[in-house]
């Protein structure tokens, strides 16, 4: 047993971790990003973990290591502090958030093509990344071998084939940033040498919310995501609970998680399994597995990115682009001059028609989630 | 030294550099009451951040730190970090000085600087001015482990506790309970102040200007003088083993480009004085580091006017492998490997050429300290049409307005040497007010 010092502080009322759970965790509102303990970890004050897909306090004894310092409240993605200032921040005043250019396009790589979603968009960007050497990582997603999404922190490009393709259930992205040391030691051992653990620059990959959260702990500037210089946010519909969705899937399509190649959500939930069957599933018939905060969610097309990607509205193996930050909108550029990607040029209409009509989409499409929400 | 006597007089002096700092011990040593004025936390200006000095290689802050702590504890001197003159009244022999302090959030007296509250603030980034932005550090931060005062501060503007009223670890965290969040700006009216002493000192031209055809800020393999002058020193970011931020590789081979935005009609008109010299002292110490080093240095005249400084630069040439190539440089680009390439025109044969290296090195121009137009118009004194004070070339120390002199780079750029001459120069004048001379 640790000694058990009486705490001296000079906060007044502030939230933490007990009312997060109170309030997000046992209300089943957390999106299991993994913000709170990543933090809470990467501090080493040995308070809290994540079970499953769930934060939790360590042990019972664990209780009273907890500092009170509230940030896993503020940070957290569903909580109201915080809000105001990021929403000023990236200048979002509606569901769509600030938008400074949709695109669409996809990779040139013959490889990332055959992998890859739609364009292939984010993995040829973040080799773009890796090849000129504006980042030493990239936190992603990557299946394991029961389709079960795990967070993946990978240092070069031939790592990145692995994680291409959308997932549909959760996985906690901001976790694996908890042990900063762990990943530099990496990065000196598969890149190059650091000479300082703040010096790392990561690109992030994940879901609307889990952006929300990196950018909520961007604006305090504080430990780990410090270290995050570009954010690419996926368009997102819905998420599934990991077993549900399974469950069913087995129910509808008698194959196991270990037998499926790949998914894939159109209209409806393509299902290919290893031997290139392709089912084709009513995405009705999986709503039960939706995990339950998706349902209090407003955001589909990603709006605390710097660049939103998803293949919502795209034709001919295009993946749509929207564009947000002056970081997103220079990167873009340079990649297309580089060559790693193709724009795609609209045939039938102008420019400003084929945008406009895209912005549409989007919009009705986020009413329609939040309208299915509620 | 014994004090001449007790005066009922003060004087203020602004900036505590190596000129600062001078003027403030000679002042005090005869028994002056002297107020030291720094806008940073600590004291030491730019000697404090360079490595070594020339001609004669000394340790800078070796040399430095004693006047450092000297400064701290001479009875006659008081500091005044986080501080700005805000407003001046009255007349040589009597002004009145307004001093803004800006709260340090931490009690300077109780901080035994062990550094707790650092480690666990949870802010990431905050760049270290000392270390020319290489290094991060979090809100609770001193510029290096030997500042004076020895005590930590806390960066106002990324606070959480200050500005969203969370966290409050490091006061937890506070063996001494040094931490005050409760203190405020204040504003401290000091009278009977006989002089006024200018000792601003400088920036650099990569405050102003982003070197954009030098490639900086774009490149990694391309740095300033004052990043190379951390980046060597065995107390900065690589603790003295000189490696590219691209890879971390041992550079075998340097470039150094004289006169970056000094000499132009796109940056500043006048040369900056020491380049030439810091520069060769720069590849002499880099040699030293790794004896198979070639530096190359580009530059347009060797303008290195003291006594010895001729033997330096031909030291440079013959015993530490440094090239001196007359030119003038066009662009630079990098390779695939992140090598800097090098495109100039050889004054000698007029050709244009093309060199790779592993790191060029931006001797780049001093310029007068950002705060200088805002004190100007306090002081109510005239700058030159460079923006340094203007003063008579026979009394280089006094400016425009009787009673207020000035020294070192708030006057022209110089080197230590003369900036330490000037400063007992301006500190003698500063006691002849007060001694009724």
């Amino acid at each position: 047993m640790t000694e058990v010092k009486p705490k001296k502080t000079v906060l007044k009322d502030v939230k933490i971790f007990k009312n997060l759970e109170d309030e997000i965790i046992k209300t089943n509102k957390c999106c299991a990003c993994g913000a709170c303990v990543a933090y809470c970890s990467s501090q080493s004050f040995d308070v809290i973990k994540m079970e499953g897909y769930t934060p939790k306090f360590i042990a019972d004894a664990n209780v009273d290591n907890c500092k009170e310092c509230g940030l896993c409240y503020y940070i957290c993605p569903q909580t109201e502090p915080l809000m105001r200032q990021i929403n000023e921040e990236y200048r979002i005043k509606d569901e769509l958030g600030y938008i400074q250019d949709v695109v669409a396009a996809k990779t040139t790589d013959e490889k990332i093509k055959e992998m890859g979603q739609d364009g292939g968009l984010v993995t040829t960007l973040l080799t773009y990344l890796f090849d000129k050497n504006k980042i030493d990582a990239a936190i992603v997603s990557e299946y394991d071998e029961n389709l079960r999404p795990i967070p993946k922190i990978i240092y070069n490009k031939e790592e990145l084939l692995k994680s291409s393709g959308t997932r549909y259930s959760i996985s906690s992205n901001i976790l694996p940033l908890k042990d900063l040391y762990s990943i530099a030691e990496e990065i000196v051992e598969k890149q190059h040498q650091i000479y300082d653990i703040n010096q790392i620059r990561m690109a992030f990959v994940g879901t609307p919310c889990q952006c929300r959260a990196v950018r909520k702990m961007q604006l305090l500037d504080i430990s780990p995501t410090h270290v995050i210089k570009y954010v690419f946010g996926l368009f997102c519909m819905e998420n599934f609970d990991y077993e549900k969705l399974f469950q069913l899937v087995k129910k509808e399509t008698n194959e196991d998680p270990t037998n499926i190649a790949k998914m894939n959500i159109k209209k409806n939930f393509f299902i290919t399994n290893k031997e290139n069957k392709v089912y084709e599933v009513e995405l009705k018939k999986f709503d039960d597995a939706v995990r339950n905060h998706c349902h209090e969610c407003d955001e589909f097309t990603s709006r605390f990115a710097d660049i939103s990607f998803g293949g919502s509205g795209a034709v001919q193996q295009n993946s749509m682009v929207v564009i947000r930050t002056e970081k997103g909108q220079d990167l873009i550029r340079n990649v297309i001059i580089a060559g790693y990607i193709n724009k795609f040029t609209p045939k039938k209409s102008t420019i400003d028609e084929w945008k406009a009509s895209k912005i549409d989409l989007f919009r009705r499409m986020t009413n329609n989630k939040i309208k299915k929400s509620k | 030294m014994k004090n001449l006597g007790v005066n009922s007089k003060s004087v203020v002096i602004i900036g505590a550099g190596i000129a600062g700092i001078q003027a403030a011990l000679d002042l005090g040593d005869m028994g002056i009451q002297v107020h030291l004025v720094e806008k940073q936390p600590c004291i030491g200006g730019r000697m404090a951040q360079l490595d070594k000095t020339f001609p004669t290689l000394d340790c800078s802050i070796c040399i430095l730190a004693p006047k450092l702590s000297e400064c701290y504890r001479h009875s006659n001197i008081t500091l005044h970090t986080l501080s700005e003159v805000q407003k001046i009244g009255g007349a040589v022999g009597d002004f009145t000085v307004d001093v803004l302090k800006h709260a340090r959030y931490v009690k300077e007296d109780v901080c035994t600087n062990c550094g707790d509250c650092a480690e666990i603030c949870p802010i990431r980034g905050i760049t270290n001015f000392f270390d020319a932005n290489l290094v991060t550090q979090s809100a609770a931060q001193t510029a290096f482990p030997a500042a004076v005062p020895a005590a930590y501060r806390i960066d106002p503007s990324k606070c959480l506790y200050l500005n969203y009223e969370i966290c409050g670890l490091c006061y937890q965290n506070c063996g001494a309970d040094a931490i005050d969040f409760t203190q405020k700006d204040s504003v401290l009216s000091l009278d009977n102040v006989g002089a006024i002493i200018v000792a601003t000192g400088l920036d650099l031209a990569e405050d102003i200007h982003t070197l954009n055809i030098y490639g900086y800020q774009k490149y990694d393999n391309v740095v300033t003088a004052m990043e190379l002058e951390r980046l060597i020193c065995a107390s900065g970011p690589q603790a003295g083993h000189l490696s590219r931020l691209s890879d971390g590789k041992h550079p075998h081979k340097i470039a150094f480009l004289q006169c970056i935005d000094s000499r132009t009609q796109r940056g500043q008109l006048y040369c900056s004085s020491i380049c030439c010299m810091y520069t060769t002292k720069e590849a002499i110490i880099a040699y030293e580091h790794n004896n198979e080093l070639e530096s190359y240095v580009f530059y347009i005249d060797m303008r290195a006017g003291g006594k010895g400084f001729q033997k330096f630069l031909r030291r440079g040439a013959e015993e530490y492998n440094i090239k001196y190539i007359k030119s003038k440089i066009s662009h630079i680009q990098v390779d695939e490997n992140e090598n800097p390439i090098i495109t100039y025109e050889d004054y000698e044969t007029s050709e244009i050429k093309q060199l790779t290296v592993d790191l060029v090195v931006l001797a780049t121009c001093i310029i007068p300290s950002r705060g200088i137009y805002k004190l100007a118009d306090v002081l109510g004194i005239e700058l030159n049409h460079y923006d340094y004070v203007k003063t008579n070339p026979f009394l280089p120390v006094e400016t425009s307005v009787e009673g207020i002199y000035t020294c070192g780079c708030a006057r022209e750029p110089m080197d230590i040497p003369r900036s330490v001459a000037e400063a007992s120069g301006a500190a003698a004048r500063a006691a002849e007010v007060i001694k009724g001379g």
